[in-house]
This record gives structure tokens, sequence and C-alpha cells, in this order.
């Protein structure tokens, strides 16, 4: 285009005060293409509308510029203009010249801003090519995003027009914040009376597709034609068989925090948010994988079986346990529960007694008849285990449910391996690990015992005689110490000692006993001797006490039984006379730098010696595998710490069929590990057997997940529950059980302080429950384009955080007005009964205070949130109507009550229903005993005002919902400052966002109440119906090229 | 590593036990703090009227003097010293017509200052430089048993552009507190004023808000006071007599400066506390809960 022609429209107030004119149109005479620039006052007045028109025909133009002062108010104007002055109206730019901001800047500058902006609209215009006026074909359907009250009249006004409207809503029922209030004001109607027929209407309207717990993604296209992405977030229910009966909430262990109640009450992990809801199905909030679970080796639900125990459902829990694992008693007794290092419950106090827990589901869960487990249909492959510890018994188990033949070889009397072997009766009672290995057999598994594998049968026989072979022979070769006098008489490895105790075999016990290590086994070995007649015992242990790798409670437990710690002291040699040992010299230690293990090294300090009389030492430093006949011999790769080699993820060693796992692989390791390994290790048997991939899928077996967002902060300290125990003198010399277990009070106490890390925790009580079979907890988001031709955006409001306000307290009786309408609402959480969430209490004297965190410019947010003066006065009159002797104090700056009988409804609650208000601002609330301290100030009278409260209620600014921007971004929508979504033109154009097509309802643009929402998105209804009625639309499209200069 | 310390006066005369203290304890963590040569007074109040430049120039030549041994940093403990420091620093980087008149005032000084020099209060040091989880690790007796009341006062986190925490839920002596092993009291008069200046001609109101505060712990279960600033310590400690006096039920309690239960934590002997400066007696407390021998 190169005959533009430059208009500006100017007053003296907008344009002509701070633009010097002649600099402007100077310059844009110069601009390249301009044929003609001008200035008019008042140009787009009617009586200068010909100006633009005739001066196109005069000079010729083929473009236009005009610069104004409101460019989008007046573009339509113009460009009717232009098209009458037979020009496209595509060969207009306005601009705006408007002043921004006059902070101190000079003429000059602003002047320079216009001629710039002017210059770009010239050289678009230069470089601009007209293809072909296009439009695209109207879709005459709408989408209506949120289904609060706004949402809820556009979408009925727009298919009462006769269009279809789909209505996205982000929780799993439309309703809104609404459907959460009490009464509303003026009229003090019953807001659930009066929306839910309409919400109904929306569920049962024809031209209605509701789409809950869904989300908008991606918004492409233009007004006419959009397409939009929407998100169906997995529910995990099958909505079209679930009736919304609600069985299956009443069998949900887990309590959560529920939105719709904010705070005043839990909703279950699956629920329906309230009971009139539409759609009238239920939802599972699933976060994810817990912490716990993660870390378990073998993945153990452990939130699961907790939630289950918090709610005394010992059966159903052990149930759940015995899914994944058969040796509940057992390892809940003797578990180095990796699962307590990651709860996340330890950031608040200490961490959940996992492992306790099991065991009480073990002990108190146990009933007659136990449910059997299923086996497939039996194979005719036979699998050789070696080694009858958990790696092998796990192993067995699995793969006999499988239908395989097993049968295991172990060179002890019983089951168990270190578990029978290595853990005393006092920690492990024989007569729990016999009942549990017990179900192994009790499947069908054949047991060898007092049978080595390499003597008494040989390996090669095994891999005749067997389609498979598994070896989990465990770590039982003790580490020597390697000091002089070793060999002496009164010296016994620990790992042997322990054995000797363990099968029943006399051992002589000396009287001063050194243990010399800083393991489980070590502790194991002490306070077996102590039991055995040891008059004194003396744990000798190289490094500090923070780097012994025995469990803490076992290390305590030691301690309070009478055995002295040596930390920092290592054997030097051994002294004996006649044979028998006498004295073991030792040397102070210090700590150096980390080792390979990552531990600090320890350091001898020269010229420390120090002389330990004894008569018996145990050395328990370390264990490695026997693989004198299961190792090189057979040709198995052995590695220089003594363990077998195998693939990682397979478990496969060298040879063809042979796979190896537990202490034999890792070395000494806890049996939760091994465990681990015995399943890993069936489940390679099974696809070696069945000729499949071993490695295919194998990294998917287990997939980190990800980190879960757990509210740690404002829960209540409340310490793990103590583990009775015998009392020490009862101990003495005794092997019986120390740890007596919890009681049902006891563990169901423990389990309530659970976190419900990951919400729901698959525990599958629903899945029973449910009649109608509609809960499937495989089932994953789901994702749907659809086209319409018009969008509204209703998504509503939030309130802001209490918790940005550092001079209120955090208490539960200082509450937001949402908290509030719960507690006053007839079918809330207390039945309309006002009672205080500390203490059940009726609040006598109620405060509430006003623009908290509104008309706050320093600090928070410097607007008015237009509804709270209303509903305070309304809650005020609530609260007296049901606590007819309650005071309600209300702190003000100014009493905005504007709307059509809202002045006459605050006068009725001061004068009918006395509530007092103080005119003041609220420096400082904060707790007192049972009362909640108000500071604040009473400025008609000049005076401090303290109020005891028992209850408090903050007016929370309105604001937009967290993900508004992020959904303002989506649709391509400008937004203010604080998020709420802007209109186009605050007088003229108060329902259309600055994108074509998409219109703005309720409080998503600005804080309002009902009837104001109401009437705005009936308003947007009307702008979509009038929309619908062309069937074409022009064509917005303009192609960006990006050039590379 | 070493840091320029500005003392002020009231550590030299009243606080002895504030200064003596915070530097054997600083000593202990491997920070030396050297005295500024040539420090003169802070300005204290007179700094606080803005409009009037000429009390800019006590602080600043301070600041001055700071820059000119080559540091560019200074810490004080006292929280009066920190504050106008702090905020006459605050002034003059923000302004630059006011750097250029203080400057050009103070033309006879060797050297021109224009804000190089950063003002940290001890607190922020032992948050920021030292780190709260490696105190912890200094940690050789453990304060567990002791439950403080940590005090603010004014100075320390007013106005908010200068404060070294939030001013109305400040935690950093909480945060020092815990790391030290002791048990936290929360108290929410731990940011209302403690009388002030009114000590030195209106004792009654400094016997009433003393009380207010005191008493606030007291019955929120605190065996001590923690704070940080002379005149508070002055008000609320020295000043018991004239609660008592006043209001019969008081039964009194011990008030430590943060850096004497600092020191005693970090396992210096316990005359390194300069207990024998408080006016209530810590000792019997400390003994009470195994913290002194």
């Amino acid at each position: 285009m190169e005959k533009i022609g430059i208009f500006i429209c100017y007053c003296e107030f907008e344009i002509a005060s701070t633009l010097d004119l002649e600099r402007i149109l100077t310059a844009s005479r110069k601009m390249e293409g301009v044929k003609y620039a001008g200035s008019y006052k008042g140009l787009l007045d009617t009586s200068h509308q010909n100006e633009i028109a005739e001066s196109i025909k005069k000079e010729g133009l083929d473009s236009v510029v005009v610069a104004s002062c409101l460019p989008r108010v007046h573009q339509k104007l113009v460009e009717e203009t232009v098209e009458g002055a037979g020009l496209d109206k595509r060969s207009l730019e306005m601009v705006s010249i408007k002043p921004e901001s006059r902070n101190g800047k000079e003429a000059r500058d602003f002047s320079e801003d216009a001629i710039e902006r002017l210059e770009e609209a010239v050289k678009k215009l230069g470089k601009r090519e007209l293809k072909p006026a296009s439009s695209v074909p109207m879709v005459k359907k709408a989408l209506v995003i949120g289904g609060g009250v706004s949402g809820i009249h556009a979408a009925l006004d727009i298919a009462n027009g006769g269009y279809e409207v789909f209505l996205v809503e982000r929780t799993p029922s439309i309703g809104g914040h609404m459907v959460e209030l009490s009464e509303v004001f003026p009229t003090l109607d019953c807001p659930q009376c009066i929306l839910t027929p309409k919400m109904v209407q929306c569920g049962q309207h024809p031209n209605i597709h509701i789409l809950g717990y869904s989300e908008v993604k991606e918004v492409k296209g233009q007004v006419g034609n959009f397409e939009v992405l929407v998100k169906h977030k997995v529910t995990y229910i099958d909505w079209n068989k679930c009736t919304g009966c609600g069985e299956c909430a009443n069998v949900c262990p887990v309590d959560m925090y529920s939105d719709f109640q904010r705070g005043t009450a839990p909703q279950k992990a699956i629920y329906k948010p309230f009971a009139q809801a539409v759609p009238n199905k239920f939802v599972i909030d699933k976060q994810g994988i817990p912490p716990c679970r993660d870390a378990c080796p073998i993945h153990l639900n452990a939130q699961g079986y907790v939630q289950l125990i918090s709610e005394g459902r010992f059966k159903d829990a052990l149930t759940l346990i015995r899914e994944t694992l058969p040796f509940p008693g057992t390892i809940g007794r003797i578990c180095v529960h990796p699962c307590e290092t990651e709860c996340k419950r330890k950031e608040v106090d200490q961490p959940i007694s996992i492992c306790y827990l099991k065991r009480a589901a073990a002990d108190l869960g146990e009933e007659d008849g136990e449910i059997e487990p299923t086996i497939e249909e039996e194979k005719d492959k036979k699998v050789a285990v070696i080694g009858a510890g958990p790696a092998g018994l796990l192993a067995a188990y699995d793969l006999r449910r499988r239908g395989y033949k097993i049968v295991i070889f172990d060179r002890f009397p019983k089951a168990g391996g270190t578990l029978l072997v290595g853990i005393p009766e006092y920690r492990l009672p024989r007569v729990i690990l016999e009942k549990e290995t017990e179900r192994v057999r009790k499947l069908g598994v054949e047991f060898r015992f007092n049978t080595i594998v390499g003597k008494d049968i040989t390996f090669e026989q095994l891999q005749q005689d067997y389609d498979a072979i598994f070896i989990a022979i465990g770590a039982h070769v003790s580490t020597t110490l390697n000091v002089e006098g070793e060999e002496l008489s009164g010296v016994i490895h620990g790992i042997d000692f322990l054995r000797m105790v363990n099968l029943g075999r006399e051992v002589t016990v000396g009287k001063k006993v050194a243990v010399v290590g800083g393991g489980n086994a070590a502790i194991d070995a002490a306070r077996t001797v102590l039991r055995l007649g040891a008059e004194e015992v003396h744990l000798i242990y190289r490094r500090s006490r923070k780097e012994m790798p025995a469990n803490e409670t076992e290390i305590e437990e030691a301690e309070n039984e009478g055995i002295k710690l040596h930390l920092l002291s290592n054997p030097v040699r051994l002294i004996g006379e006649g044979g028998e040992i006498t004295h073991m010299e030792c040397i102070q230690m210090k700590l150096g730098e980390p080792d390979a293990s990552g531990r600090r090294r320890p350091i001898p300090i020269e010229g420390s010696e120090f002389m330990m009389e004894v008569d018996m030492v145990i050395p328990a430093i370390g264990q490695s595998p026997n693989t004198t006949l299961l190792g090189e011999k057979i040709g198995l790769k052995v590695a220089r710490n003594g363990t077998l080699n195998v693939d990682p993820l397979t478990l496969e060693t060298g040879i063809t069929g042979v796979f190896a796992g537990g202490d034999a692989v890792t070395g000494p390791a806890s049996a939760v590990e091994a465990l681990g390994a015995g399943r890993k290790a069936a489940i390679s048997i099974d696809r070696y057997l069945s000729g499949e991939d071993l490695r295919k899928d194998r990294e998917d077996e287990w997939v980190k997940p990800k980190e879960l967002a757990v509210t740690t902060k404002g829960v209540e300290k409340k310490p793990r529950v103590k583990m009775p125990t015998l009392q020490v003198p009862e101990r003495e010399r005794s092997f019986n059980e120390v740890d007596q277990g919890f009681n049902q009070e006891e563990a169901i106490s423990e389990a309530k302080r659970c976190l419900s890390c990951a919400g729901c925790c698959e525990c599958m009580s629903c899945v029973t429950a449910c009649e109608a079979h509609a809960i499937d907890h495989t089932l994953v988001d789901s994702y749907e384009t659809i086209n319409v031709g018009a969008i509204v955006v209703a998504t509503g409001y939030e309130l802001l955080s209490k918790d940005l306000i550092e001079e209120y307290e955090r208490d539960p009786d200082i509450m937001d007005p949402l908290q509030f309408e719960r507690i006053l609402c007839p079918s809330g959480p207390t039945d309309g009964v006002v009672v205080r969430p500390s203490d059940g209490k009726t609040p006598k004297e109620v405060v509430f205070i006003e623009c908290v965190g509104s008309r706050d410019p320093e600090h928070h947010l410097p607007y008015c949130s237009r509804v709270c003066c209303m509903y305070s006065c309304k809650m005020g009159m609530l609260y007296k109507h049901a606590v007819h002797d309650g005071t309600m104090y209300i702190f003000y700056m100014d009493v905005r009550t504007d709307g059509k009988m809202y002045e006459e409804f605050y006068q009725r609650g001061t004068e009918e229903d006395g509530l007092i208000y103080i005119r003041g601002r609220v420096s400082k609330v904060f707790r007192d005993g049972e009362k909640i301290v108000v500071w604040g100030s009473d400025t008609l009278t000049g005076r401090r005002v303290e109020i005891a409260a028992d209850l408090v209620v903050l007016a929370m600014a309105m604001i937009p919902r967290p993900d508004a921007k992020q959904l303002a971004k989506t649709l391509g929508i400008e937004t203010d400052t604080f998020g709420f979504m802007k209109v186009a033109h605050p007088r003229l154009k108060p329902y259309e966002s600055t994108v074509p097509g998409i219109f703005l309802a309720g409080c998503c643009e600005s804080p309002k109440d009902i009837p104001e929402c109401v009437a705005q998105s009936c308003g947007c209804a009307g702008k979509v119906l009038s929309l619908f009625s062309q069937d074409e639309v022009e064509s917005f499209m303009s192609v960006g090229e990006i050039v590379n200069l | 590593m070493k840091i320029f310390y500005y003392p002020g006066c009231t550590v030299k005369t009243k606080a002895k036990n504030l200064e003596e203290s915070a530097i054997a304890a600083m000593k202990a963590l491997d920070i030396e703090l050297v005295e500024l040569p040539n420090w003169n007074c802070c300005g204290t109040v007179f700094g606080m009227s803005t409009d009037d430049l000429v009390h800019q120039l006590a602080p600043l030549r301070n600041l001055l003097r700071v820059k000119e041994q080559g540091g560019d940093k200074v810490t004080t403990m006292c929280s009066m010293c920190y504050n106008t420091l702090k905020r006459a620093n605050h002034l003059i980087r923000e302004d630059e017509e006011k750097r250029r008149l203080i400057a050009d005032f103070m033309s006879e000084e060797a050297i021109r200052y224009e804000g190089e020099v950063e003002v940290l209060h001890l607190l922020e040091i032992l948050r920021d430089v030292v780190g709260f989880e490696a105190l912890k690790e200094k940690v050789k007796i453990n304060l567990k048993g002791l439950k403080l009341d940590p005090y603010y006062g004014c100075m320390l986190t007013r106005p908010q552009e200068i404060g070294i925490d939030n001013m109305e839920n400040p935690t950093i002596l909480e945060e020092l507190l815990t790391a030290l092993g002791a048990e936290v009291v929360k108290d929410p008069m731990k940011t209302e004023c403690c009388g002030s200046y009114h000590t030195v001609n209106a004792v009654e109101v400094v016997a009433d808000r003393g009380y207010e505060i005191l008493h606030s712990a007291l019955k929120r279960g605190a065996d001590a006071m923690v704070l940080s600033c002379p005149l508070c310590d002055y008000n609320l400690d020295h000043r018991q007599r004239e609660i008592a006096k006043k209001y019969v039920d008081f039964s009194g309690i011990p008030v430590f400066y943060f850096s004497q239960l600092l020191a005693l934590a970090l396992g210096l002997e316990t005359k390194e506390s300069r207990f024998d400066l408080n006016y209530v007696d810590p000792l019997p407390l400390l003994r009470e809960k195994r913290v002194v021998v």
C-alpha cells in the first residue's frame, strides 16, 4: 500500500495537552508511503466523520491510519467509514497515541512515542498484502467454562435459545461456591433450594452436555470456529454405570481435605462433593504412589493397610497385606522399614510406625479360616530353590501360585534362613515364624531340610531333575577380625554363635563378654549372650553411634538391658593364656574423611591403646556367602567380596536356567530386600519357563513415582505411640518376646497419624462394595476435541489465603467466610448448629473483620471485594438466629450496601438482630487459652478495643482462581494485574473479553454478588445468541512471517 | 573469616554481656569480629527524621570508616545501631540527591561514601553465613529442656525495607533457638513494644508493658525470655524490680541475650556468657535444666 493517509483525532484534554501535534504531523509526512497527514479536533464525532471519507477520495488514498485515544472503541465506526469510501476495511490501522502515564516525563517523549507508533502502523500497511476476504461458517455451539451460578445461567439461556452447549466444570459437580453458602442476601433464600433446580435442568436439558471433572487445555481458532481440547480427568469410575449410591464411600478408609467443606469436615478419597451433585456421580482422588510404598522393596501397600487399621479394620488390613506378603507377622517384627525413612510424617514429628502396624494387623486381624491364596493351573515344570530364607520362600510362594512344582532345599532343620538361625527368639518368636512359613508348605511346596546341595545332592543332579534353579543361600560366613589371637578358645563369631543358640545347641558363655561390631547381628549376639548368663557385655564399635548400621530401637534396648557401648574403639589383638582368651587390646579411633561406603573412615589414635579383661569375644563385623560348594566350582562367577554375580535386571547367573538373589548376591542386607529379590526371581523364572523374553519391560516393573505434594505445615504434633515392651527386669535371662505389640486402641491411634499422602490408597474396598461394578483403578485421563462458535468464561473466584495475613494467627477458630457458611448451613457438616471447630462449643462472642486483604494497597490488594459487607451482615443475622444470646461484633471501614434492598437489610441487621458495628481496623488476632483475642480500634470514640472472642471470621479478599491466568493464556484473553479477566471496555463492552467470541461472566471478571453474576451471564448468553444469528463470520486470520535478518 | 564489627555505646557499658558473649561465640564459629577503628555514635533516634539530613551523618560516617578500612560489610548486635546504620544506608542508596549532598558534606574525609557497605545484624550472619543447619552440628551442649520465649522488640524488623525478618511474625530467633536444641514457646507478644525510652521518664509505662509481655510468656509456659536489643533487655530484665513493685503476682523470669545462649551451646565456659551481668540470675534455671553443671 503506497498511498497512506494519517488522521489524528484530538481534543484538548486527552491528546492536545500532552502531545506536540505539529511535530507529529511533520514527522508523519516524511514517512515512506504517507501521502497525507492531518489532525482534527473531535474527528470521531459525527461532524467530522466525512473528513476521512472525503480525504480518501480527494487524495486517492489506498490505506488509512487513524490515531485516537481509544482505538478499540472507535474501530468499528472507522471501519464502516473506510468501507463507505470504497476501501477494504483491512486497509485500516488504528493506533493509540494516548500517553500511558505522565510520571514526570516531558511532552517531547510522548510525542516521540506517538511518532514511533505511527511509524509502526505505516510500516505494517506498507507490507500488507490483501488476500481476498474469507469467512468461516459459524459453528452454532457454545462452550461454557465453569459450572457455577454464572455458568449455569449462561448455559441454560443459550440452550433454551435452541443451541447446543458444552458445560465444562473442573470439579465433579456443577454448582460452584453458591451451593456452599448457608443463605443468600438480601432475601435469605437457601441457595441450594434456588440453584439445584437449575442444576437439574442443566443435567436434563437435551441441549446441554455437562463435561464434569474436566478442564480446557488448548484453544485454537477464532470466533465462529474454536477448536477446544478438553481433558477429562480420570475419575476411576465409569459414570455410565455409577448410580451415585455412596456404598463405596462408606467403606473408604481415607479421610481427605474437602474443597467443598473447606476444612470443616473431611471427605473420603472416593467422594461426591455434596448430596445434590449434578452429575450425581462419584470420583476417586488419587494423587499417585505414596513414598512408603515406593521405598518398600516389594512395594507393599503401606498406606492401604495403615488407613484400614485407622478404622479398626484389622482383618481387611491383613487381607490387603497378604496379597503381597505372606509373612506379615515375621516381617512386622524384624523389618528395617525403609518405608518409615521416607514417611512424610517425619517432617511433622516422627514417621508412622508402619512396621509395628503390620505386626498389629497380623496379631489382631487373624480370624479362623484363613483365605487360601489362589493357584493358577498346574504346570508340569519343576523349580529347585536352594535356601529357605526370605528370598527362597517368596520365590517359591510366587512360583507355586503360578502353578509350578517347587522343591526347597535347605541345610537347616527348619525354614527361615537367617530368620531362623540369625534373629534371636526375643525378637521373632519361633512359633510365629513356623506358622507363616507353614503357609508356603500348605500351598504345595515341598521342603527338603538338612540337605546341603553340593554335598548331600549334587548341583548337576539338580540341573538334571529341575527345569530352573534359584540359589538363595544367604551370607552365613562371618568376616574375621584379622588380628593376632583370633584362634584362641573363647572367640566365637557372631552368626555362628547365634546359629548354635537358635538351633538349640549347647554354648559356653563367658562372664565378661566383648562383642565387636555395630550392625543388627552384633546387637543380636550381645543381647543373646546376656540372656545366656554373661555378667558384663561390652559392645565395641569403631565408628560413632550415628554410623552404627543397627536399628536405633535395637541399640536403645541393648543399652536399657545394660550392655555397655564402647564407641570409636577397635580391637588390635587378642591375648590369651593357655589357649584361653583373657584380654582384648583395643585402640581409640577418630573419624576422618568418608570412605567408599560414604561413612567417615575410622583412624586409630596413636598411643591410645587400652586393655579389656574378657573371657569371651564375639566378632560380628560382617558376613559373606559360603560359595565353596556353590560358586566357581559349579561355574558361577563370584565377586571379590564373595558374593555371586548376577544380571541386576533379571537375576540370571551366567548359567542358563540358574538364578540367584538375596544376601548371596548383595552381601548381608535386609529380609525385605531379600523378599524383593525372591519376587523378582519368580518373575524371571516364570518367563524363562514360558519361553518369554526375560528383559522386556523389566525396567518398567516399578516406575519411580512423581513426588507428591503433601501438606505437613500446620499438622498438630502427636508423637508415635510407644511400643509396649517387657520391662528390663522381666527380660532377664529369658527369650520371651520383648516387644509386646500394639493392642487395638494403640494401633488405631498410631494409624490415625497417617497423612494419607497419596489420597486413595488402592485398598480396593470400594471395588468390592460397588454393586454396579463401576470402579476401575486402571483408568487414565482422556481427551476430547470439541468445535464451538463462542465461549463463555465463568470460572468464578477464590478467597485470598489467611496464611498471607501474618498478624492474624493460624488457628481453627479463626476462619474464612466460606468455612463459616458451611457451619451456618443447615445441610452442612454440623446441620446448622453453630459450634466452633476447636472444641465443638457454642461461640457466644463472634468477631467479624472486614476488608482483610482488600483495600490494602501497601501489603495486599487495593480493590474492594464488593460482597463482604453484605455477607457479613447476613452471617451476623444467621448467627443471631441460631445463637440467640450470642453477640456479633463487626469491625468495618465503611459499610457498602448499595444494591436493591441492601440498605434495608443492613438496617435490619443492626436494629432487629443487634449486630454491633465498630468502625476501626484490627491489628492483631491471637489465641489466649480458650479465647481468641482481637485488638482493634474504634475510630468513632478514638479508643482501643480489645475483644476476647470465641470465634473470629475474616472477610478475605475475593481473588481470581489460581488457574485463571493460565486459562486466560490458553484462551488468549487479557487479564488485569490481579488475574481478573479483562473486558473489552469497562463501560460499553462489559461482556466481551479482548478476544472476539469469548465472553466473560461472573466473578472471574471482577468481584460481584449473585444477582450481578446472573445478569452478566444472561447478558453473555444474549451476546452468544445474537452471534449465532449469523451464519458466517469473517475470518480474522492473518498470517505472520518470521524473517531472519 | 573476619568481619568488621560496629559496637555502639550500649554494648560497651550497660550491655557488656551481649558484646562479650557474642564475640566469644562468633570466635568459636571461626568468625572474628574486628572492632571498627574510630567509630562514633550511631545517631540513635535522631536519625529517624529523614528530612533533616545532618542527623544521617553519624551513621553514615561509621559506614564510611568501614569502607576506609577496606571492608564491604559491617555487623552489629545492637538492634538500634543496626536500624540506624541500615536505614541511613538505605536512604542514600535510594535517593541520588541525598547521597550526593551528604557525601559532599563529608568532603573532609579521605574517601567518599556512596552506599557500598552492607549492614548485617549478627543474627543475619548466623542465619545466612553460618547457616542454622551447620550451626546444629556445632552444638556441644544441647539446650534441650529449656522452654524459651523469643522477643523481638521493634528495631530489628521495622521498617520492613530494612527488617531482617517478617515484621508481623518474625521467626529468626525461633529458628536459632531450635537449632540449639531448645523448645520454643509461641507468644503473640513477641513484637509488642517494651516501653522503649519511656524508661527514662515514665517508668510506669515500662512496668505495664513489661508485665504484659513477661506475664504472657510465663502464662505460656516459658522458662526464660531471649532477646537481642539492649533497651528491651533493660526494660524487660532490669526493670523487673519496678514490675514486681507494681504487680504483686509477678514472680520474675530470667532474660537472656541470644548470644549468651549461643556461647553456652557452643560449649564455651559459663563465664564467657557473662551471666553475672544479668539482673535476674539465670544460673539456677540453667542448673535445674542441666545445661550448666
